[in-house]
């Protein structure tokens, strides 16, 4: 039985990851906190904004991390192994519908606006550019569009994206500059600059 | 297509571009016009993206709770670190801690407890000092009472030591009475005072309290014969009592 807690906040996902297999339920809320929230925005963009598929992939990842811990290779980075995970859980969903996209168009009801201060038209102009934003993804294909969310949305470094995607970081930089290229192109009207 | 870590170059002016890295951006960006645009892309892209989180449902953090209570089930008890939080927590000063607060009264409590008890403690040791003298020159009638807790003996024995205070004689009860019979001249009759004698003489009890049958049937044939007929006797129990 430990008499002092430890401080969870300041641990590796690595050294949660280990002691959560352990037995450490502390350890195990602490990497839902931090990777709940990430993943589950990534299955939703994934898996066609569908929340209830989303949640229910959220479930199986995580609870292959309790059942299955060996299957983590600690070699890797946990972040980029989860994502790894993640992303072959979803080709494996594409794999199974042989559907790509477009279940649901539109803002999700569940995104929630962060910052209240703001101006209600800031707030406003942002929401329409992020759902501009998400449809001009959909539009691109998926290896150019995960590219995108993972570098953009989940602030994965291209060595990250390239282990996860198991391509070349070459690649990852070649996708990354023709999606950020189309989605520019493609929300120009937001441009001040170019719209005078 | 130069594509090489061209992100960080959106953080620079225009102007500060090198022929490389305007190079880098041939394709995306081919004038200044088109790179101001794309700077305010990216940025609107930050708080765009930055606006909306997707929030799993508590229910997915519930039910993989009970996975992991499956897999680890010693752990759904508490632990002791849990208690931590609650008796430590950060959010008040030091002196505010609910355990500290628990520590200082406990010190306290330990401080002064011990003043009661050396206050109690005095008068019981005195007479366990007291009681060691008096043990032979308890009488019968107060033997009883001794019988009982160690509580009620102190007591008893505390009323003994008042009692007997003057008293110091180191001379047992049966010899005593014994002296007592002789010194009444004629006043008794000589089995009687045979029978006492070797009642108390039989006895190994320094109160001279004895039970065999022999020495209570010879005492009681000596006393047969009324009191009236010697009045000297009431003196012999004046003395005794």
């Amino acid at each position: 039985m430990k008499l002092i807690r430890p401080a969870y906040n300041k641990m590796s996902d690595e050294e949660l990851f280990v002691s959560m297999n352990k037995g450490d339920k502390r350890a195990f809320d602490e990497l839902y906190h931090r990777y709940a929230q990430p993943l589950m925005g990534y299955f939703m963009r994934m898996l066609y904004k569908d929340r209830e598929l989303a949640e229910d992939f959220l479930h199986d990842i995580f609870a292959k991390l309790i059942k299955k811990p060996e299957l983590f290779d600690s070699s890797r980075s946990f972040k980029t192994w989860v994502y790894s995970v993640a992303n072959n859980m979803c080709k494996n969903e594409y794999k199974r519908r042989e559907v790509r996209k477009n279940t649901s168009s539109g803002l999700d009801s569940t995104y929630n606006v962060k910052d209240e201060s703001r101006g209600v038209l800031t707030e406003v102009q942002d929401r329409q550019f992020g759902a501009d934003l998400q449809r001009s993804l959909e539009e691109l294909d998926v290896k150019h569009s995960e590219v995108f969310t993972m570098r953009h949305v989940d602030g994965l470094s291209i060595k990250e994206i390239a282990e996860i995607l198991q391509i070349s970081d070459g690649t990852v930089k070649s996708r990354l500059f023709y999606a950020t290229k189309y989605l520019a192109s493609s929300l120009e009207h937001y441009n001040p600059v170019t719209t005078r | 297509m130069g594509t090489e870590d061209f992100e960080y170059l959106f953080e620079k002016k225009y102007s500060e571009l090198t022929d490389t890295e305007k190079a880098q951006l041939s394709g995306m960006v081919d004038s200044e016009e088109e790179f101001e645009g794309m700077k305010d892309f990216f940025s609107r892209m930050e708080s765009g993206l930055t606006e909306f989180t997707v929030t799993p449902d508590d229910a997915v953090k519930a039910k993989l709770d009970d996975v992991f209570f499956e897999k680890h089930p010693k752990d759904r008890g508490v632990r002791l670190w849990a208690v931590v939080p609650v008796l430590f927590p950060s959010e008040k000063k030091l002196w505010q801690q609910p355990m500290l607060r628990i520590a200082a009264l406990v010190i306290v409590a330990l401080l002064v407890i011990p003043l009661f008890r050396i206050e109690k403690d005095n008068p019981v040791q005195v007479a366990d000092n007291h009681s060691e003298n008096t043990d032979a020159i308890s009488t019968p009638m107060e033997q009883p009472d001794v019988v009982n807790s160690g509580k009620d003996r102190t007591k008893v024995e505390d009323q003994t030591v008042l009692r007997n205070e003057p008293v110091v004689n180191t001379v047992s009860a049966p010899q005593r009475m014994t002296k007592i019979l002789e010194d009444v001249p004629g006043s008794i009759e000589p089995e009687m005072a045979a029978g006492a004698s070797f009642a108390f003489a039989g006895s190994t009890h320094p109160d001279g309290i004895y039970l065999d049958e022999v020495v209570e049937k010879e005492v009681s044939q000596s006393a047969q014969k009324p009191v009236s007929s010697n009045m000297a006797i009431l003196d012999l129990l004046t003395a005794t009592f």
